[in-house]
């Protein structure tokens, strides 16, 4: 907590609704790192310049990334941090409404780490943050 | 010429050389008469002048003369070289021993012998020359007395010198009382000896007028001057005995000058000088001997008896016979008729010892018994055993018939100048005369009569224009001694203007200066004007053969081409006219002519030849082969000779015309005709035998409900069926003979040319046309093209069958149109409920969510009916999703995902099972999997579809364990069939195609779960696969779905 620098999980999504779903179900899970949230994919690709300068509070450590988003969707942003050698590193996870079979495969292609779809309750919302917590944030 | 003025260089020194002698002599005399006695006898002076001039210029001589000897073998030579050595040996020691105890004595004693030794040599030697007979004397006698005669002389002169040294010889002289009378005696022989041998040489100089004799001549007189001063001298050294010397000195002095003559006359006649020398020694009968053997004439020499004594080389040649069988035998009767014995022997008598001027013509008999002419000169000469006559004679046959021709030719010259008109003249150069004969002053406009040869009288005649030109050409073949050819205008005294033609020779005389020069003239002007006309005829001519296509060419009675055209070069296969060979004769070398049978024709055969022997041939051929090239081609020619005005054939004209081509087309025309008629004769056979068959054939076309017609290569139609009159509404009357592209108005997909070649190519087309029909209806025609090839692997023409596509050209449009809306909106369906599927998602999750939330988080204060609301919102929610699942499901068949591959579809079946294993355990189900084929297909929805087939089957099960048989059926190789039986509570028959269509439930959603969406999307899958399914079933008996599926993918794919 205090011997080593917090982590972040960052999610972006243009739906306030599951980003504050999505924060009170981090905060519920008890997993300790930091949660914030972007609107958009140019928001988050400022975020990540941001955050990559020297001095800064440094980059997250897991970002949950929406398909369909304004201004920059969600396809664009996951390209553009894949391409870019010091943001590759940052493992993305896919969390979008979509079931449909080809975006899980397109995604994965495009270099995402995971892909899932949103949950339908609250619990499995607290079960999910969980999971992705021990499988992105034990490193 | 040459000699003559060596003769004048040489004769100054002569007379020089003479008075010296007569000089000597008078100086003799007088100091004899003055007897002055003072002594002048300085120490070694007489050694030293005798060396100088009595010793080594004689020893020089004596060299020459040995060499002389060496070469000829002449015994005068050698014997003149002894006398040489000698009296030089004996001079020069003479003059030293002088200096010696009673010195006087010795040197006049040794002196004298060595004159005399010289003198009798000298005398020997002419005497020989003089008097040695004719055989002795030859060239190929051993010269071996060369050095025994030196060695004799040397050891005689040393033996001498040291006999007057030893006093062994009585004194000749003794100082104070003079010579002693054997020194006189030895003395006064020498003189004369010396006198006559001169004498000889002066004789002989006289004869053969040589340089070197009459030196050598001059030479023995001063020796002998010089002894008789001696003679006459009292004291030795006294001032006569110097002359007496000196006249010795001069003489020594005059043998070199002759030897020096000798070396330059030998230099003017390339002889070495040996040759020379000895030549002057070669006496007359010698000279006569070698001249006999050489003479080109024959030399017979015969006795008194008639007999042959000499008998020469031309002598055999003229006769036959050789010398041995020549000599001794009669001369008269054998070699020379009995009756010229006496004209021989007048002739021979008339000329006593000299070769007479006079000659005969007489015969000779051969040895080959031929007569021939001879020409013969006679001498006898008495000899002391009798006389001797000799005859020089010549073989005139030559001579005779030359002069015979010359007779001849000369007459014919005459006559020709006469009738050529010519005039003949001569220049002399040396008078500058000119001689006319009559014809040249008629030519000239001369009178005769008037003319005196000079050149004012010439050029007077001869037109101002041309005066100097004809100055100068004369003056150049005077000068460069070239002949005189040139052509000027007389220019008579009436005024008129003549040309001639003048042509000349310089002579030259012996010595190469020009003399005169003869020359002949004669009148051209007629043929001048003729030439003018000739000119303007053959300007036509040239221009006319120049554009003639034919080769033409005129030759002479020889068959030299006088002329020909450009057309004759190309004709023959020459680059230009100037190749062109000139003579017929050249032309087997780089020809072969053919006749027309193909034989190889000989010269004579020729156009040229025939034509020269008076045949005039139109038309006929020949066959002309390059021997070079090996190019051939085929001429035909016309051809007849040319005559002069009395009929006489004088050349040919000959027109030659390529016409290989012409012959080629004529040959391939017949031989196309042969074939053609043979061909028509085939065709005929087979038209008539075929003419039932397409008859029938006809008929049967007629029948035939597609429009059938022939067209040929030009589109005309020959064929019209009874199709294509109902077709097209035009009658065969109208169809016949028109352009079926035409009168049909055809529209092709593609070009004409395009359908033709395919037709040409590939035997056949195949196409939609476009034709308007008699009433102007449009028709869309299945048309079918075959070809039918002519005979000659030509298209003769084309078979076309159209079928009336029309009606269903039209159906095809309305339901490609349609086809396409319909694609259009089930696309837009798609998107839509794509779209819709998901988006709606969103809100139904959240609805899910917040309820759920509400449930748990708002729990106490919720009473029972709120709860309960809650549940149901969160069912409805629920439920919705999964309609809208079904529905994206139904809506994504279409949509692709994969290829179909060929898939197992026992393996799909058996895989689609696993996902209810848990179902399947808790009722026991039994699963029967049986003869399954193997598909193209979308693995994907194959499994989507038996996972739907085998839930349903296991949902609507009935109070018994379910049992499911799924089995295959293959169905004519294309088509399979799947079915899938199950003992559930099936359904109503009326229901059977209800079951498929969306959200269609059989029952209520307490007793079953679902949406209704699985059976329409097996449907859907089914159809996109090009199969179908449908149900059988009744209630409480199970239900069978059967499902066709095509094996193979692509086809009758159906969107």
């Amino acid at each position: 907590m205090v011997e080593e620098p917090q982590k972040t999980v960052l999610m972006a999504d243009d739906d306030a609704e599951d980003c504050w779903l999505a924060t009170e179900a981090f905060a519920k899970s008890g997993v300790e790192a930091a949660f914030s949230c972007v609107l958009d994919g140019v928001e988050l690709m400022n975020h990540l310049k941001e955050r990559s300068r020297p001095n800064a509070k440094g980059l997250p450590s897991l970002i949950l990334l929406d398909l369909n988003m304004p201004r920059k969707d969600g396809w664009q942003a996951l390209t553009e941090i894949k391409a870019e050698p010091a943001l590759q590193h940052i493992p993305i996870v896919i969390l979008t409404t979509s079931e449909e079979q080809s975006n899980v495969d397109l995604t994965l292609k495009a270099g995402a780490e995971s892909f899932i779809t949103k949950p339908a309750t609250f619990d499995e919302w607290v079960e999910m943050m969980k999971s992705l917590a021990d499988r992105w944030l034990q490193r | 010429m040459t000699s003559k003025s060596e003769d004048m260089g040489s004769r100054w020194p002569k007379l020089i050389g003479l008075l010296l002698a007569v000089a000597s002599m008078v100086a003799i005399v007088a100091l004899y008469a003055l007897d002055i006695t003072f002594l002048y006898e300085p120490k070694h002076l007489l050694g030293i002048t005798n060396t100088i001039f009595t010793a080594i210029i004689p020893v020089v001589v004596a060299f020459f003369a040995a060499r002389t000897y060496l070469r000829t073998g002449s015994f005068s030579v050698l014997l003149m070289g002894c006398g040489m050595l000698g009296f030089g040996l004996c001079a020069g020691l003479a003059g030293w021993l002088r200096e010696m105890q009673g010195g006087a004595n010795f040197n006049v004693t040794i002196y004298n012998t060595g004159a005399l030794l010289g003198s009798l040599c000298h005398i020997t030697g002419a005497v020989i020359n003089y008097s040695r007979k004719p055989y002795e004397w030859g060239l190929k006698r051993e010269k071996r007395a060369l050095i025994p005669a030196y060695a004799a002389i040397i050891v005689f002169a040393v033996l001498l010198s040291f006999a007057t040294v030893q006093q062994v010889i009585p004194p000749f002289f003794i100082q104070g009382s003079g010579p002693t009378p054997l020194r006189q005696i030895v003395l006064g022989l020498a003189i004369s000896l010396y006198v006559l041998s001169s004498l000889f040489f002066m004789n002989n100089y006289f004869r053969i007028r040589s340089d070197f004799l009459y030196w050598y001549s001059l030479c023995l007189v001063m020796l002998a001057l010089g002894l008789f001063a001696f003679y006459i001298e009292k004291v030795v050294g006294s001032p006569i005995g110097w002359v007496g010397r000196a006249s010795n000195y001069g003489g020594t002095i005059f043998s070199l000058i002759s030897i020096l003559a000798a070396v330059r006359s030998g230099k003017s006649k390339g002889l070495p000088l040996e040759e020379v020398i000895s030549s002057f020694f070669v006496d007359a009968e010698a000279n006569f001997k070698s001249l006999v053997e050489t003479a080109s004439d024959a030399i017979i020499s015969f006795d008194q008896e008639k007999r042959v004594i000499l008998w020469n080389s031309s002598a055999e040649k003229v006769f036959g016979y050789t010398k041995a069988e020549a000599i001794g035998s009669p001369l008269f009767g054998m070699f020379i008729p009995e009756e010229y014995a006496n004209t021989v022997k007048e002739l021979a008598e008339i000329s006593q010892g000299m070769s007479s001027q006079k000659t005969v013509e007489i015969v000779g008999a051969h040895k080959n018994g031929r007569l021939f002419p001879i020409e013969l000169s006679a001498f006898e000469r008495k000899l002391p055993n009798g006389r001797v006559s000799t005859c020089i004679l010549r073989d005139i046959t030559e001579r005779r018939r030359a002069e015979e021709t010359l007779r001849g030719s000369r007459s014919q010259l005459d006559l020709a100048l006469r009738s050529a008109n010519m005039g003949v003249w001569r220049w002399d150069l040396i008078e500058d005369k000119r001689y006319f004969d009559d014809q040249v002053c008629h030519l000239l406009g001369i009178d005769p009569a008037k003319f005196t040869g000079t050149a004012e009288e010439f050029y007077q005649a001869v037109h101002p224009e041309d005066r100097e030109m004809l100055k100068m050409e004369l003056a150049r073949t005077i000068e460069q001694d070239v002949p005189y050819e040139t052509e000027y205008r007389a220019f008579w005294p009436d005024g008129s203007v003549h040309y001639i033609v003048a042509r000349a020779k310089l002579f030259l005389n012996k010595i190469g200066e020009p003399v005169r020069v003869d020359g002949l003239v004669w009148d051209i002007t007629e043929r001048k004007l003729a030439m003018a006309a000739l000119l303007e005829s053959r300007a036509k001519l040239e221009a006319a053969l120049a554009s003639m296509i034919d080769a033409v060419f005129i030759s002479d009675a020889e068959g030299r081409f006088i002329d020909f055209n450009d057309a004759f070069a190309t004709y023959h296969r020459f680059k230009n006219k100037d190749e062109c060979l000139k003579t017929l004769a050249e032309y087997p070398e780089i020809l072969d002519v053919f006749m027309a049978d193909g034989q190889l024709a000989p010269l004579d055969q020729w156009a040229v030849p025939r034509a020269l022997r008076g045949e005039t041939v139109t038309n006929a051929e020949y066959t002309l082969r390059r021997k070079d090239t090996g190019e051939t081609w085929v001429g035909s020619y016309s051809f007849g000779p040319i005559r002069d005005k009395d009929g006489r054939i004088v050349g040919s004209v000959v027109a030659g015309r390529d016409i290989t081509e012409r012959k080629q087309m004529e040959e391939e025309l017949r031989r196309s005709h042969n074939e053609l008629e043979l061909r028509v004769r085939e065709r005929t056979a087979e038209l008539i035998s075929a003419n039932e068959d397409l008859q029938r054939q006809a008929a049967l076309l007629n029948l035939a409900h597609d429009a059938i017609f022939v067209v040929d290569s030009a589109g005309v139609v020959s064929f019209w069926n009874k199709g294509a009159e109902d077709l097209y509404g035009f009658t065969r009357e109208q169809a016949i003979g028109n352009v079926a592209c035409e009168f049909l108005q055809t529209r092709f997909p593609e070009s004409l040319e395009q359908v033709v070649k395919q037709v040409i190519d590939t035997g056949q087309w195949a196409g939609e046309l476009r034709h308007t029909t008699s009433r102007g209806e449009e028709l869309v025609v299945e048309s079918r093209w075959a070809l039918r090839p002519g005979k000659d692997g030509e298209s003769a023409g084309f078979l076309e069958v159209n079928r009336d596509v029309t009606a269903r050209k039209v159906a095809e449009e309305a339901l490609r149109s349609n086809m396409a809306r319909l694609e259009l909106v089930n696309a837009e369906l798609q998107e839509f409920a794509f779209v819709a599927s998901h988006d709606l998602q969103e809100p139904l999750r959240k609805i899910q969510t917040f309820c759920d939330m509400a449930q748990k988080r708002c729990a106490p204060v919720l009473d029972g009916a709120s709860k309960d609301y809650l549940d149901r919102v969160v069912n409805s929610a629920g439920r919705m999703r999964q309609l809208l699942r079904d529905l994206l499901d139904f809506s994504r068949v279409a949509a692709r995902l994969e290829p179909f591959k060929k898939i197992d579809l026992a393996e799909i079946v058996r895989e689609a099972a696993d996902v209810f294993e848990a179902s399947v355990k808790e009722t026991g189900c039994q699963i029967e999997i049986e003869n399954m084929p193997a598909v193209e297909a979308d693995e994907t929805q194959m499994l989507g579809l038996f996972q739907n087939l085998i839930g349903n089957a296991l949902k609507f099960r009935g109070a018994e364990t379910p049992h499911i048989k799924i089995y295959g059926r293959l169905d004519r190789k294309r088509i399979c069939e799947i079915f899938v039986k199950d003992n559930g509570i099936g359904f109503g028959p009326q229901f059977a195609e209800l079951i498929f269509k969306p959200f269609q439930r059989l029952h209520s959603r307490s007793e079953y779960d679902g949406t209704g969406m699985g059976l329409a999307i097996c449907r859907k899958i089914v159809e996109r696969h090009g199969g179908n399914i449908r149900a059988e079933s009744e209630p409480g008996k199970g239900s069978t779905f059967i499902i066709s599926l095509p094996v193979k993918q692509g086809r009758w794919e159906v969107i």
